[in-house]
Formats: C-alpha cells, structure tokens, sequence
C-alpha cells in the first residue's frame, strides 16, 4: 500500500525540476526565436553585439545552461529591438548632420 | 570581513537604486569607474576626452575635469551619460546605456570615478 | 547650410523639410561639402584633400613623406601589373575588357551601368572580366584584386576623379542611397561615417586622426600600417562598420557600391593618387 505511494512521491519529485527544465527550455526557444526575428529586422543596421549574444545563447542552450541561454537570449533581444530602433530613426534622422538635402 | 559585509551592502543599495541620489562611494567603487572609463570595451572615455592620467587621449569631447562643479545634479549627469542624444541631438556621443554598452551600475561607478575629477 | 542645420536643431526647433524641396543635385552636394571643408581647413590646398590625415597633422606629414622614398606597396604594383598583363586561358587579357585598354581609367570608377541599373565599381569590373574569359572570380578585400587595382590606379595618376550621376532615376535612387548609408548612424555606438569624416575631421580618435570624406576614395587601394598589406575601399569599409559594433556589409553588395559612388563623386575634381600608405 505504501510503495506505490512512495513511487508516485519519488517520480513526482523527479519530475518536477524535469517539467522546470522543459518549461526553461520553451521560454528559451520562445525568447531565443523572437530575438532572432527582431535581428533580422535590423536589415542592414544589425549590431554585432546581438549577433555575439545571439551565439552565446545558443552555445550556452546546446551545453544545457538553460539560465545563461535565457539570459543571453534576452540580453540579444534588447539590443535587436534598440537596432531596429536606430533603423527606424535614421530614415529621418540621417539628414540633420547632411551636407545638401 | 565586516568590511566586505559593509561594502556589499552599499554596493547592494547602490544596485537597487535606479539614479541613486546618494550613496557612500568607497575608493572600491571610484577604482571600478575609473577601470571602466579607460577600457577600450566598456566607457572607453579616452577616446573622446582627455581626463585625469589617461594616455592618447581624443580631442572630440571637452576634457572631463572639475565634474561636480560642472554637474552637480548627479541624476543629470547620470542622464546624460545613458543618452547624450536627449540633449543634443547630433551628438556623437555614443547613447552608453539606452544602447547597453553599460549598464546602470557601471555608469553609476563611472560617475563615482568622475566625481573625483 | 550644414551649420545653420545644427543650430536649429541644437535650439530644439523641428525640420520640417517639404519633401519637394528635400534632395539637392549630386553636384549641389559637392559644392557645399567642399565649402563646408574649406571653411574647416581654411589653409589646405583643395587638392592636398586627397592626402587626408597628412593634409592636416604636420607630424604625421612628416612620418608619411620620410616613408616616401620606398613605399611599401611598390611590390603588390609590380605583381598587379604582371597578372594584368598575363593572359588568361582564353588568351584575352583584362585590356580588352576596358576602355582604353584600362590603362589611365581609374578616374572614371564607379560608375553608373544603365543598362545594369547599378553602380560598378573597378574591383566589380575586374572580377567581371574574369568570369566572361572563364576565369574564377578573386576574394573582394585584399590580395591579387588590390594589387591589379593598384597597378590600374598607378597608371592613372593625377587623372582628376570624374563620377557622372547620369540623369537617370535610378542612378539617381543610388547616388541618394549611398548618402543616406554615409549619413546614418549605425551600430552599438551609434556613429555614422559622418560622425568622424564631416563632423569630427582633424580631431583624434584615441590615438587615429580623423580624416576628412573630401578626397578619401582617392588614395584607393590603400597599405595600411595596421593591416601590413594592401586593401580595398570595401574592406574599409567594412572595418569601419565593425569598430562602430555594426555587422559589416558584404564587400561589393550593393549598399557598399551605392555608397561608394556617393563619397566618390564628393572628390570629383581631385586627382587619383591611390595606391598610397596610412597608419
């Protein structure tokens, strides 16, 4: 009577930090992908930085350090949304300093 | 050790302070901001300015001397250095923290440091 | 024009350019930027522009012309014009794919293709001339292309740079393309070309003194003592790009020629004096 008990106690307790990690994993891949998308956007004003970050993220993802994936993925992310910023701006911004028109 | 307990939790205070208005700066702190302006990968100040002992220095930007007569508004300082281009738009002034080249407690470092000047 | 801009702007007062009127001709362009330099530099000789650093730091003039004597680009010259020479497979040459037999042409490089409807730059030119005589195309940035654009340079000397921005809109569309590359801010620090070469000229950089866009393209292809060998405008370029932390343009892709064809029409007039040395 008692083991099956146990055994549901013991898989349960296994399994938690197991369903953390696949939970970690999706938020990374979620995360992971969007910084990847918003890079893209940047078009021709893509910082190096978001691709440095971009790579460790995947590295760090590949070697199973979900925490610094996630945090490297986020960091990517940032950046690509300030370098789709900067595109946007520039398209205006460009002729303040323009010599001619 | 209660030293370093101490220092923790100034740095801790220091941390969680957005734009802090005041916080005790320990020779830790300003050695940090100064280690910060000069690296070539974080402020990189000297590229720009010419300042206290740094070597091959820029001439773009004034020379960052007599700083607290000259900012005595630590928030507008602090401001300033996040994003130059608030206030002049044609600055070329890279924005140091809406671009992420540092973070709110390496600026606020760098202002301990600049403080000294 | 350009001071006045950054008064306004600097009092906080809006442009508001009516986009009729925005965009002034290529040659409107020029103009200004050689009056906004003279104005700079009112003591350099508008042809010393093409010397860019050395125009304008008597120190570093000094260090260029004792380096005069044996320049370190002579030997890549010397192999430039043995490959130029060399027939390919075929038999051809590369003369048969310029006009006058590519000597003596530099000055007119890039230029507008109407019939492409892009920019060719002498380094497109070349590697296109190799791939009609069924030869591979060579890498972009260093190498056997600098050293036979060195030789083409070299045989045309003195030549005043001549760019035309036919009247044509999509020359046109590249010329204002290639300007609007050179004014926009790009990367984590947030520097255009301009940032340096129109707003900060003559000032140091940390240790590099800035030269100014007037007569850049004009010492190309370039020995630079950081790189120890010869290379190309669009390694440059790319170099640039990436100390700004923005990710560099592929060599010939169609910005970098756009934005080639803009900074060199800034320097018609001055004369070709590439290959030549900076630090």
């Amino acid at each position: 009577m008692k083991k099956p008990l146990l055994t549901i106690a013991i898989s349960l307790a296994l399994s938690a930090p197991l369903a953390v990690q696949a939970g970690e994993k999706e938020d990374f891949e979620e995360l992971y992908a969007k910084a990847q998308s918003t890079h893209k956007d940047a078009g021709t004003f893509q910082w190096t930085v978001t691709g440095d970050r971009l790579k460790a993220a995947k590295s760090a993802a590949d070697n199973g350090e979900h925490k610094k994936a996630k945090t490297m993925a986020n960091e990517a992310l940032k950046l690509a949304e300030e370098s789709v910023a900067q595109r946007k701006k520039q398209q205006e911004a460009w002729r303040m300093v323009a010599i001619g028109n | 050790m209660r030293k370093g307990l101490i220092s923790l939790c100034l740095t801790t205070l220091a941390l969680s302070a957005t734009a802090p208005v005041f916080a005790e700066t320990t020779q830790a702190d300003i050695d940090r901001g100064k280690e910060l302006a000069y690296s070539r990968k974080d402020g990189n100040c000297l590229a720009c300015h010419k300042m206290d002992d740094g070597k091959l220095t820029g001439n773009i930007g004034p020379e960052l001397a007599e700083m607290k007569a000259r900012f005595p508004d630590r928030e507008m300082l602090f401001k300033r250095i996040w994003d130059e281009t608030q206030f002049n738009p044609v600055t070329v002034m890279p924005p140091f923290g809406r671009h992420m080249i540092l973070s709110k407690q390496e600026i606020n470092r760098i202002i301990d440091y600049l403080y000294t000047l | 024009m350009l001071k006045a801009k950054v008064i306004l702007v600097s009092l906080g007062i809006a442009l508001a350019i009516p986009q009729a009127m925005a965009g002034s001709t290529p040659e409107e362009d020029r103009k200004e930027a050689v009056e906004y330099f003279k104005q700079m530099f009112p003591d350099v000789p508008f042809e010393e522009f093409v010397n860019g650093q050395y125009a304008l730091n008597e120190d570093r003039r000094k260090q260029w012309e004792s380096m005069q004597d044996f320049p370190p680009y002579e030997f890549a010259v010397a192999e430039g014009q043995e490959m130029f020479e060399t027939p390919f497979a075929n038999g051809k040459t590369y003369a048969s794919c310029f006009e006058n037999d590519g000597i003596g042409i530099r000055q007119n490089y890039p230029y507008f293709d109407t019939k492409k409807n892009e920019v060719i730059t002498l380094e497109l030119a070349i590697n296109r001339c190799r791939e009609a005589n069924g030869e591979k195309p060579l890498r972009w940035k260093k190498g056997a292309i600098a050293s036979i654009s060195a030789y083409m340079a070299s045989t045309s000397e003195g030549k005043p740079i001549d760019i035309k921005v036919p009247d044509n809109p999509d020359a046109m569309a590249a010329y204002q393309d290639g300007k609007e590359f050179y004014y926009s801010r790009r990367g984590q620090l947030n520097f255009s070309c301009a940032s340096c070469h129109v707003q900060n000229p003559g000032k140091w950089i940390r240790a590099d003194f800035l030269s100014p866009a007037l007569g850049q393209p004009a010492n190309f292809p370039v020995h630079r003592s950081k790189w120890g060998e010869l290379g190309t405008l669009h390694r440059r370029f790319a170099g640039c790009n990436n100390n700004v932390r923005a990710d560099p343009l592929p060599a010939q892709s169609e910005e970098y020629r756009n934005l080639e064809y803009f900074l060199t029409y800034m320097s018609n007039g001055l004369p070709v004096t590439g290959p030549a040395t900076r630090p």
